[in-house]
This record gives C-alpha cells, structure tokens and sequence, in this order.
C-alpha cells in the first residue's frame, strides 16, 4: 500500500522515474506534440513554391549554406520536440523515396494536425479523428488517380511531360532562373538511364566560376585527375584497367625485416632487382592488353615511365569514387593482381583525352561501355550558389527517374487542393 | 521544445521560431533578416569601394601574426578580412569568382553588387516583392548584356598595340602604375606566345553561342577559341632590384641554382642538352632496409672503393649520351646526390641543379622539350632538351638558372622574373601582373574591347532607363532602379580620384544621352573627355562578367527570408 505523498497526481510514483525524466499526459502531450509540429511547418512554410525565398544556415564552425530544400533545411536545424522530429523524419523518407516534394510533406501534416486540433476541442475522441482522416486519405487517392493523365505509350509526348516536370521541380528552387537549360539537361541525363533508377551513373561535378547557364551535359564520364607526363593526350578505342594496387615500391610487410649483404655491389644489385620486378608487374599489367591503365594510389616515376615508353597513358591517384564509378561505367573489374590475364574484365571507352575546365585539367571518358553513364557539369558564381544547385538538380533527377518507372502525371500548382 | 539561441549582436538579428510565431511576425522577421543581409554586405562593398580606379586607394592589411600585405586587388583585400556575416561571405565568393573568370574587375564586382543591393533594399522599402525585383533585375541584366555587346569593338589578336593599352588600363590603377610601360607588353607577349591552338574547353557557350537542343558539348569548327592556359606562364620572384628590373625570359627560369661543389661547380654552360632525371646518383639504396656487414677493415677499402666505382659509373653514363646539364629531382626516400657525385660531375663539366620538385616536372618537360628519365638505363640521348645557354645568374645574395634559346618547334612556356625592393612591393606587383594576364586572357576568349573610365556603366545606365521608359508597371520601376544603380562606379571613380563626383557623372550621362557612346571619366585631365581616343580600353568579358555574377549574387540574397543556426 502506498502513502498517499508518495503518489503523484497523475498516478506515477516520483521516484520510479530516472533524475532528469520527466512526463507527460493527456492534454499537455498533445499540446506540446501540436506545438512543436506547427513551429517546424512555420519555419519551412516560406519556401514553397515557385515565389518560396531561400534560407540561410549558418553552422557554429562558420560554414554557411542557403537552400530551398526542406529535407536540407530540416535535417541540419536542431530541435528537441519529439513530434517536431517525426515530422523531420518523415520528411528524410520523402526525401529518400521521391526526392521532391519536402517541403510539401511538411505544410501539408502541419496542416492537418492544425485541423485535427480544431476537432479534438469539439471534444471527438482522437481515434475517430484518426479513422477519418484514413477515410479521407484512401477517397484522395482515388481522386488524383481519376486526374492522372499516362502517355508512358508516346515518347513524344512523354519526353514533354518529363520537361514540364522537371520545370515544375526547378521552379521553385535557385535554379529558376535557367530551368529551360537545366529541364532539358535532367531529361536527357534521366532517359540515358533506360528506365533504371540507379541515379550513381550521373556523376555532378561542380566547378566555380562561369554562371549557372554554362553548365552542360556530358555525354560520358569525367574524372579529375591528369594524365602522365608526356603521355599521348587522346586515346582511341581504349581498353581501360582500372587497379588498386601500389606501385610505388613492393615493401615486404614484415616489420623490421633487413637484408645483410657484405658489399656494395650486391646492394647495387639488389635495387637492380627490385627495379626488376617492378618492371615486371609492369609487364604483367600490359599483358592484359590494355592502353589505359588507371591506378588508385600513386604511381611512382618508374613504372610510370615505363608506361609511357610503351604507349599506355597511366592515371594515378584517382580516388575510391572516382575508381568505383569508372568501373561501373566502363564495365572494368577492379583489380590488385594481375597474375591472370584472361580472368580480368577490362572497361571500355570511344575515347580517352584531357580536356579543360574553367583553369583545371580533366580526363573525359567518352563512349563507354555503360552508356547510361554521363556527367553534368555545374558552374556558378559561388560555392553556395553550387551546392545548391546540386541539391535542386538531384530533387529533379530524382522524380524524373521515378516518373519514369510510375508514368502517370498530374496537375500541379492548387489545381488538386480541392 | 524548440531550441531558442540568443543573437549576441544587433546587427544579426537571428531568431529561431518560437509558439507565438504570427503571420505578420514572420514576414517582420523576414524584413528584418534581409535588411540585414543586405546592410552586412553593403558594408563589405562599402569597404572597397576606396579602391576602385586609377586614384584608388590601396589597403594595408594586418594578419594577426603580426604580417602586414599592401594591397589594391578587391578579391585579395577581401580574402584577407575576416567576415562573419554570412551574406558578407558570400560577396568575398563573388570576387573570387570574378578572379576565377576574368582576373580583373574584382572589385568592381563587389561595388556594384552593394549598389545593386542598395536598390533593392529601397524597392523592398517601396513594398515590392521580393521575386519582382529578383525577375526584373534579370531582365535588366540580359537588356544591359545585350547593349554593351553592341557598344563593344572587336579586336584581332594581332593588334599588338590594343592588348597592350588594354593592360595598361588594367595596371593603372595598382600601386605598380608608373611601370605599366613595361609591364604591359611583358604581359601581352607572355599571353600571345602560350596562346594554343583551339582544344576541348568543356563548354559549348564558349562564345555565347545558343545551346543547341541537346547541349552536345565539342567544339565546331567555326565557334572555336583559342586557349590559354595561365599555368604555363612562371612567375618568379626575387627580391633586389627594383620593378624596372623586371624581365620576360623568352626560355625558362628555374627557382633553383647549381649544387654548391666549391670550385669545380659549372655555372655557365652554352650549347647544352639538359636531362630531368628522376633517379638519385649516390650510393644504392634498396627499398627494403639493408645494411652492409663486413668482417674486417680492409673490407671497408673494398666498400669505400666499390662506392666511388658505382657513383662513376654512373657519370660515366650521363656524360656518353652528351648531357652537359642535369636537373636531379628531390627524393625524399635518399639523397639525390653527394659530394662524391657533383665532384665527378663537375670534373666531366656537367653542370648539376638539384631539388627539382615532382611536380615541376610536368612543366619543365614541357618547357624543353625533354622527357623526365626515371632509370639509368632508360637514359637515352632522346630524352634530352636542347638549350642554346644554361647559365646561373646571382640576383643579389639568391641565384637563380636562366636558360634562353631553347630549341623546340612550339614554344608552350615562357618566364617572368619580377623583381622588387621589398617584398610588399614585390607581392603586389606579382599580384599585378596576373591581373593583367588574365585582362589580356579575357581578350583571347572574348575579342571584343569596350572602352574603360565608367564609359560601359553610364552608356548601360542610359540605355536602361530608355527601355524602362517604355514598359510599364513593376519591371519598369525595378529596371529604372537597376539603372539608377550603376552609377555607383563613374561616381566613386570620380570621387576617388578629387574631382566632384555630381558634376562628371551629370555631364557624363548627357553626353551618352546624347549619342556619345566612348564619353568617359579622365582623371588625369580631371575631366570628361573620349575615353575611346586617350585608348583607355578593357576586354567586353571583365565588364560581362562583373554585372552578371553580381545580378546572380543579388538575386541569391534576395531570395533569402531566414537565417537558421545549425549543428
């Protein structure tokens, strides 16, 4: 029997709860789910739509980023309202599913516990609310189903569709300024991928400088490396092998291991050797009868030159994406030996040459096996200004490639409110 | 609930939303946040704007170890401040962005984002939205793009003389002025002589031609540019001397001197035939750990013996394929030579410069015509450069290697020795010297010459309010202002340099308004004159491109309505 002091006033014992814990109940739960909902849809009601304003996020370390993007905007502000924080999560799952329509996801739940909250004041018991609302939920469905209009059958008219989409999608990002340029390259990027949603074959590389209507589409892959030195600056017909392997020196791993000789000369021949077997690899990579060799650590003066001699362009340091990608583009394995020469796959493109952009150097892969592959390049005036139109130009890709799987379209502005 | 952070100055007001955020209280934020966007980067503008023109002022900047950089370049002194604000950071990214494309006008850049900004604050004080303003600043911007490019000049690349009045009018207005008789054509030669052949630029706008339908990037035979790379240009600073010592070494200039090897050492070589070896001459060193192990000391003889006979064997075959100079690259695995080495070196008159890095290799091949060597035995006579005269040159107590008359069919690389009294001097003369590469740059992607002294800004001021003279409604009122706007350089022109700013820029507007479109600001006669006969000139792409990424910045800021503090 418990003393009667001991007994809080909403029935729990005090002291089962943990030091800071704290509870609770009833009208106050709901109030402050309501509350903390409504100030997350309050802060990101301004962005929406076409004549939406942008936000700037400025982080205590002094970066600062602005965007449109709800998801963005959501993810980075912190918050400790529990409610507020499912209303971000489900914004994260539009966001992963879709890609667009974040900030839409947001207004529209706050807007609807807005009027659950009128309901429940009339004193109807929340799970009634909750059954209603389903009711209201599936007849919306049914109705945008009645409004959808599907010319998945005529390309002409698809393509059409798929501009006016991704037009509708830039327009109320940064991007609207040049979304005419930017639809048409979404299109094209998205109708390469032949109907796959694997959005990694589009490669974004941003570039400072120039203004966002020099941004275009490569028909290919680019990777920001150089070539060797006075290697052949364009490679036809390339049979790409793409490494991770060192080669710079063939250390032995074990620790502490040392080679006693008792005179120069043999020291002298010993580098001989070791240069040897370096040459040796060398060989046994050209055995695969490849011309491009692309390395994903150093690649020291030696076999470089080695390389050269024998007409093969050598590319080093090309980091892990830049390696993973290339791989999958060109149809090339990624290997560390090469003891067996027919085992390998080797990528393939048209044509390997370097290429300028703005003041750096690149190497444009054109024609690869994977022809779903391309690579948009972004200019702009500002870091800023290019994050984040990488966002807007991922948000358009993404519902572009969906559009492509589920073909039908609706009306967009407030033609569906009703 | 909701994170509240309190704003510790005035002037940034952030706020987080809160329970009793209002509809009216929100769009007060929004005012409130943009006000202060806009006066944080009005500052910035504010603070450059002494700068701007040949009487512009330059700026001491004082880093907090105690350095100190003299500079006049909008995108240096700008660089160097350190902006808190936001909005003011991204008008530094706006003048970095203009060094990126353009290399001068930087601070141009800046001055007329802050005008363009201040108009935009008294719309928004009008009660015009936001987004009006925004789209009818673009529209200005393409009105205004289309009225320099028919007030612009084409110029062949041949006219020695335009590019050269057209870097003059880049350096007039730095602290390097007075030798713009001599720092101009330097630039312009520089430029001219690593100018190559069209190539792949990545950009099919090159030219401003419209994209076609599918945006295949290539470049047609009829839209293609030439290409300069400003990489291939070397800068190489030493102080002594003063600027008039400044010289273009039609060959190459290395930072480096000959390995010190007392009296034997070769300083002076003529008809050489230069390797770039990328092997050590010293004694064998394995990659694994070895060490020699002897059992007595007339062993020792035997070692010291069969050292002496490797490091010679190795000249030996250096000096049969002809070489007379080696440039030895650094290595940080060994040492690249010893004293043994350059002694034998020296005996067979090879002349040594060691502690070349990895990466200048690409730039020396390229300069002589050589390729680099990695191994001995892959040294062949080929492989090497031909120069007419290797020689070391002391430049008060540094040294440097100069190597003029090099034989190669294209000449892809040149040289600038910029020499200074002190090393501000010399800092800011380099930086000079790059803005009038890039000026003459600009000229190469873009041949069209406009004519400078706030000329392009007045005759697209009067222009503008033309056309907004005969739209209606909102767009009129914003393009108006946007005309209104740019004004602010012929007027800061005017002030920096004494003169009253009222009357030139009031004289300058009637005469654009009445047809004379070369009228510009003279500051030397203190008056308005045509600037298009005194050839005070700049490349159309500086101009192009100040006012377009300003009006891209402008439209970004006003697009903002919040400012959130994150993780």
């Amino acid at each position: 029997m418990m003393a009667p002091q001991n007994v809080a006033r909403f029935g729990v014992d005090r002291n089962v709860l943990k030091e800071n814990a704290s509870e609770q109940r009833g009208e106050n739960a709901r109030m402050s789910s309501f509350v903390g909902a409504l100030a997350i849809t309050d802060l990101v009601k301004t962005t929406l739509g076409p004549k939406g304003m942008d936000k700037i996020l400025q982080s205590a370390g002094g970066d600062v980023q602005v965007t449109n993007d709800g998801a963005t905007i959501l993810k980075s502000i912190q918050i400790d309202n529990a409610a507020a924080k499912v209303l971000i999560d489900i914004s994260k799952v539009q966001d992963d599913e879709v890609g667009d329509g974040t900030t839409s996801v947001c207004v529209l739940a706050g807007e609807l516990l807005r009027e659950a909250e009128k309901l429940l004041e009339t004193r109807i018991h929340p799970q009634t609310a909750i059954a209603g609302y389903r009711i209201a939920a599936e007849a919306a469905v049914v109705a945008l189903e009645k409004a959808a209009v599907d010319h998945g059958s005529d390309p002409e008219a698809f393509r059409n569709d798929l501009l006016n989409i991704a037009r509708t999608t830039l327009s109320s990002k940064v991007l609207a300024q040049a979304r005419d340029h930017f639809a048409r390259i979404a299109v094209d990027a998205v109708l390469r991928l032949r109907g796959s949603t694997n959005l990694d074959h589009i490669q974004v590389i941003k570039k400072a400088g120039g203004s966002l209507s020099d941004s275009w589409l490569e028909e290919g892959f680019i990777l920001e490396k150089k070539l060797g030195v006075g290697q052949p600056s364009r490679v036809e017909n390339a049979k790409i092998i793409i490494a991770n392997t060192a080669m710079d020196t063939d250390k032995v791993k074990i620790y502490g291991s040392r080679v006693r000789v008792d005179s120069l000369n043999r020291v002298a021949e010993i580098e001989e050797a070791e240069k040897q077997k370096m040459f040796t690899k060398c060989d046994k990579i050209l055995a695969h009868g490849c011309n491009v060799f692309v390395n994903r650590q150093l690649i020291y003066n030696t076999p470089e030159q080695y390389f050269t001699s024998k007409g093969v362009v050598a590319i080093e340091h090309a980091d892990f994406d830049g390696i993973e990608r290339l791989a999958l583009v060109t149809g090339g394995e990624i290997v560390s030996t090469f003891d067996d020469p027919t085992g390998v796959k080797l990528g393939t493109a048209d044509l390997v040459e370097q290429a300028m952009i703005g003041e750096d150097t690149v190497i444009r892969f054109v024609g690869c096996a994977a022809n779903e592959a391309c690579t948009i390049v972004l200019r702009g005036a500002n870091n800023q200004l290019l994050d984040e139109a990488e966002r807007s130009l991922h948000d358009a890709l993404c519902v572009l490639s969906q559009t492509v799987g589920e073909t039908r379209t609706v009306l967009g502005g407030v033609a569906l409110r009703p | 609930m909701v994170a509240v952070q309190a704003a510790s100055s005035a002037a940034m007001p952030y706020a987080t939303p809160n329970e009793a955020t209002t509809a009216s209280a929100m769009s007060e934020k929004a005012k409130d946040v943009r006000r202060s966007n806009i006066t944080a980067a009005k500052a910035v503008a504010d603070a450059i704007r002494t700068s701007l023109g040949p009487r512009g002022m330059d700026k001491m900047v004082r880093q907090e170890d105690g350095s100190v950089l003299i500079t006049n370049d909008g995108a240096t002194i700008l660089e160097q401040m350190k902006v808190e604000h936001p909005a003011a950071k991204m008008l530094v990214q706006l003048s970095r962005a203009q060094d990126v494309v353009a290399g001068d006008g930087t601070t141009s850049v800046v001055v007329i984002c802050g005008a363009l900004l201040s108009a935009a604050l008294d719309l928004l004080g009008d009660g015009i939205h936001p987004s009006a303003i925004s789209d009818a600043f673009q529209v200005a911007l393409d009105k205004s793009l289309q009225i320099v490019k028919d007030m612009a000049v084409p110029v062949n690349l041949d006219d020695r003389e335009a590019l050269i009045q057209a870097a003059k009018t880049s350096l007039s207005s730095k602290v390097v002025s007075q030798y713009s008789n001599l720092l101009a054509p330097i630039a312009v030669d520089a430029v001219l002589t690593v100018k190559s052949a069209p190539q792949f630029n990545g950009n099919p706008n090159a030219n401003g031609n419209s994209s076609t339908e599918s945006s295949m990037p290539g470049v047609s035979a009829t839209s293609a540019t030439s290409f300069v790379d400003l990489k291939n240009i070397r800068t190489v600073k030493k102080l002594g001397g003063t600027i008039d010592d400044t010289e273009l070494v039609d060959g190459l200039i290395l930072h480096q001197h000959t390995a010190k090897a007392g009296s034997n050492a070769i300083t002076r070589v003529q008809n050489a035939k230069v390797a770039l070896i990328q092997f050590c001459i010293s004694p064998p060193k394995t990659d694994v750990d070895t060490s020699v192990v002897v059992q007595d000391y007339t062993a020792m003889d035997r070692i010291l013996r069969e050292e002496r006979q490797y490091i010679l064997g190795l000249c030996k075959k250096i000096k049969a394929t002809g070489c007379n100079v080696l440039l030895i690259q650094k290595s940080i695995l060994r040492d690249a030579y010893t004293d043994l080495s350059l002694h034998f070196l020296g005996k067979m008159k090879i002349m040594v410069v060691p502690e070349v890095e990895r990466d200048e290799a690409e730039f020396l091949s390229k300069s002589l015509g050589c390729l680099p060597i990695a191994g001995i035995e892959s040294f062949t006579s080929d492989k090497l450069g031909k120069v007419e005269l290797v020689e070391q040159v002391s430049l008060g107590p540094e040294k440097i290697v100069r190597m003029t008359g090099i034989t190669k069919p294209t000449k892809e690389t040149v040289s600038i020795l910029v020499r200074g009294s002190n090393h501000l001097v010399l800092d800011e003369a380099e930086r000079s010297l790059h803005d009038a590469l890039c000026v003459v740059r600009s000229i190469v992607h873009k041949q069209y010459l406009i004519p400078g002294g706030g000329a392009p800004e007045t005759e697209v001021s009067v222009m503008l309010s033309k056309v907004a003279k005969s739209t209606t409604g909102m767009e009129a009122y914003c393009i108006e202002a946007y005309a209104e706007a740019l004004n602010v350089v012929p007027f800061t022109l005017a002030e920096n340099a004494g003169l009253q700013p009222v009357e030139i820029v009031t004289d300058l507007r009637r005469r654009h308004a009445a047809g004379e479109s070369g009228a510009g600001i003279n500051v030397s006669k203190g008056a308005v004159t045509n600037i298009k006969d005194e050839d005070v000139v700049m490349p159309l792409l500086v101009f192009s491109s100040a006012l377009s990424l300003a009006t891209e910045c402008v439209r970004q800021l006003l697009k903002i309505d919040d400012i959130v503090l994150v993780r």
